[in-house]
């Protein structure tokens, strides 16, 4: 107990509290659990009490907060002098900091978020791990900087402003994305995957340390032993994730969770670890079902299973009014619609023992080839390669055939290359026609009940010009996998696995996230990831031979789409009326509700549910900033 | 000696104090709990919702935990933390009609 807390309890109960550590660099102050001296009457120092705590490191003159996990803590001994072997990471990476410098970062290998000062060149110097599975967030306040991997650790600081970020929040209800490194928070930042930044006497300054696939580079394909190569990695990135302690497995029927759980399986066995749990949610509808075949795989791998009906798992009162709760009292606005159910699968784990939840996450993005290789295709005249693309496509999904043929002549061929070498032309000769187009794009695809303010409308429309049209030519299939890096949409989806693993007290991880996976299959050519005509081939062979009655050699990506919109239809009305509408985004000038409510009526009324997502984001947007304005 | 027990000796006898004193709590069954360094997470698993108790309510949560009644829970933490005893039962009032709206726990009535 703190002196604090002796003098005035607090019966604080509630969710949503601020857990996190936040380094600060600035004035010192009593109390402050100082790490480096940084100066005249500064200091590197963690400030908030927030659990779980940061190691730290003060050697010669290098300080050093780090959290997270290193996997090579045996290389980096052997390469760093006297390194005693119950060093803390933190000890480590000032280590290899007083060695290396900022050079360090490719040494490392591991989840982590690092802040590190630097005496010697009077620096703040922080990093986040390559795929971003540790967050990092940083506010400049005056002439102090406060860092942390949590939001709410930083928000909950009176001296950092709780100003949102109402363009940024606009823009979502726009089906656009603001910039990686902002925040629903006008004063914080955030640093992305694989970036690392400095502070100095000039300001902050950030970039990209680690690239999977540099652009206009050759690319170093892996054909040959790609399989073996996988195989090798695909078994160190499980590993990996099960030396974090007692695992449960988030088992759908799909490939990318039994291959996961098929190697954990026996990764755990060889090891003497606990057999991992089967954690696996059944899904009422028939389209999306999968009991029979997340049943076979758990008995099949002789592992204990917890089966619980999603509409249990979704809560007492819905899942939309779940979700809307978590998102209340979540750190960013809420972005997967099926989290509250996936955390009730967690809990249900942490009570059979399992403080690890491994995921299938990162599947669909780095097992799986975008369609936009067809773009690539077209403009290598490779029409064999289109036509065998369009058969995978064909067999792997349940799209219809001629929905495919559409998708790939045009969605995913023809127009990004036309719109790419159209807007590269008049860029050149006519720029204006080619702002007003922008413009003219950007208005349509505003809803007009969005950003009512003058002001904020025209914030909004300086940023999306900022951000669209910028031509992008060749290379389509390596820029679509390199989007999954640098996208705000995949860094929230990390960001709030993490707080969700956090919130529990476990870790959420994700072997198909693992950096040395994502390097190599980024190198793997995309005929070998479809090896045997087949979306996911690396896995899919293994698996079919593993589980022949499972019928995997011929599975088709299920999808919950439908599902979705059912459940979105039924639970509107209320969670709309418990909800109040949506006074906090009108308030902010966010929305105009005399507009919108009639949108909403009229999509509802007509059943277009492809437009729901963005009605259930806009009162998912709404909880969230009620809660903080 | 656990703290309960420790703080459970100083009251001469139960049926001194009044009867919401030798009230105790049971946790709902639907209800995890987790403990992260020193605080508890609470997941209640058919609201889905989550409480998160820090410091002083988490050693709140223990004691009830633990069996002790109400007033035992008022001895250990009146021991523990040099506060006003009047603002202590207060807010562990509040606490518990908070746990208990929430359904993360039951009143058991001793029985």
């Amino acid at each position: 107990m703190t002196v604090a807390d002796l003098a005035a309890p607090r019966m604080d109960v509630g969710a949503g509290a601020a857990t996190g550590w936040v380094a600060a660099l600035g004035a010192w102050r009593d109390g402050d659990s100082i790490v480096a001296p940084a100066g005249r009457n500064r200091s590197l120092r963690l400030v908030g009490g927030g659990a779980p705590r940061p190691a730290t490191a003060h050697v010669a003159t290098c300080g050093v907060v780090f959290d997270g996990v290193l996997h090579n803590r045996a290389e980096l001994d052997r390469r760093l002098e006297g390194v005693a072997p119950a060093a803390s990471d933190a000890e480590r990476v000032a280590r290899a900091y007083l060695r290396w410098g900022a050079d360090m970062l490719p040494h490392l290998r591991g989840l982590f978020a690092i802040v590190v000062w630097d005496g010697e060149r009077d620096q703040l110097f922080c990093a986040r791990d390559r795929m971003g599975i540790h967050p990092l967030y940083y506010a400049e306040v005056g002439e102090d900087l406060f860092v942390s991997s949590s939001l709410d650790a930083l928000v909950a600081l009176p001296s950092v402003p709780t100003t949102l970020n109402r363009a940024a929040l606009a823009d979502r209800l726009c089906g656009r994305w603001s910039a990686i490194g902002e925040t629903y928070y006008a004063a914080v930042n955030r640093l992305p995957s694989g970036h690392a930044m400095r502070r100095t006497s000039r300001g902050v300054e950030s970039y990209r340390y680690w690239d999977p696939a540099p652009l206009g580079q050759p690319m170093q394909w892996v054909r040959d032993d790609a399989v073996e190569r996988f195989d090798d990695a695909f078994d160190r990135a499980v590993s990996r994730c099960l030396d974090s302690g007692p695992a449960g497995i988030f088992l759908s029927g799909g490939l990318d969770s039994v291959s996961i759980a098929a190697l954990a399986a026996e990764n755990s066995r060889d090891r003497g670890y606990p057999v991992p749990w089967a954690l696996s949610l059944a899904f009422p509808d028939p389209e999306c079902n999968e009991e029979s075949v997340q049943r076979g795989v758990a008995h099949d791998l002789g592992l204990p299973q917890a089966m619980i009906p999603f509409d249990v798992a979704a809560g007492r009162d819905g899942l939309l009014m779940s979700a809307l709760e978590l998102s209340r009292t979540s750190a960013q606005p809420l972005l997967n619609f099926w989290l509250p159910a996936y955390m009730h699968l967690a809990a249900e784990g942490q009570r059979r023992g399992c403080t690890t939840i491994l995921t299938g996450s990162g599947g669909d993005e780095w097992l799986g080839v975008s369609s936009y290789l067809a773009a690539d295709l077209i403009s290598a005249f490779d029409f064999r390669g289109l036509y065998e693309l369009w058969r995978t496509q064909r067999k792997s999904y349940t799209t219809s055939s001629w929905s495919l043929v559409k998708d790939m002549a045009w969605y995913f061929g023809g127009k990004p290359l036309l719109t790419g070498a159209a807007v590269e032309m008049l860029r050149r000769t006519a720029p204006s026609v080619l702002d007003a187009n922008k413009r003219r794009f950007i208005a349509r695809t505003t809803p007009d009940w969005v950003a009512p303010e003058p002001e904020l409308r025209r914030e909004l429309n300086e940023r999306a010009e900022r951000n669209t049209g910028q031509p992008e030519f060749g290379q389509f299939y390596l820029r679509t996998m390199k989007r999954a890096l640098d996208h705000l949409l995949p860094t929230l989806e990390v960001e709030e696995t993490f707080d969700a693993g956090r919130r529990l007290g476990q870790r959420k991880l994700s072997p198909y996230w693992d950096a040395d996976l994502v390097e190599l299959l980024f190198r793997i050519p995309p005929d070998v990831l479809n090896r045997g005509g087949r979306s996911k081939g690396l896995v899919r062979q293994a698996m079919a031979r593993r589980f022949p009655h499972l019928g995997f050699e011929a599975q088709k990506k299920v999808v919950a789409v439908n599902y979705f919109a059912s459940v979105v239809h039924r639970e509107w009305q209320g969670g709309w009326e418990r909800l109040g509408g949506v006074p906090t985004l009108e308030r902010l000038g966010i929305v105009d509700v005399s507009k919108m409510e009639p949108t909403f009526r009229e999509l509802l009324a007509t059943q277009q549910s492809r437009k729901y997502f963005n009605m259930w984001d806009t009162i998912n947007l709404e909880v969230w900033a009620r809660e903080r304005c | 000696m656990t703290v309960s027990a420790a703080a459970a000796e100083n009251v001469t006898s139960p049926h001194d104090r009044p009867a919401a004193d030798r009230s105790r709590f049971r946790v709902n069954p639907n209800v995890v709990a987790q403990r992260m360094g020193g605080d508890v997470v609470l997941v209640h698993l058919r609201t889905n919702q989550i409480c998160e108790l820090s410091d002083t309510s988490a050693r709140a949560w223990d004691l009830l935990t633990s069996g002790a009644d109400k007033g035992s829970v008022m001895a250990s933490l009146e021991s523990e933390f040099d506060v006003d005893p009047a603002q202590l039962r207060a807010e562990l009032d509040d606490f518990l009609a908070v746990l208990i709206e929430r359904e993360l726990i039951d009143a058991n009535d001793g029985r």
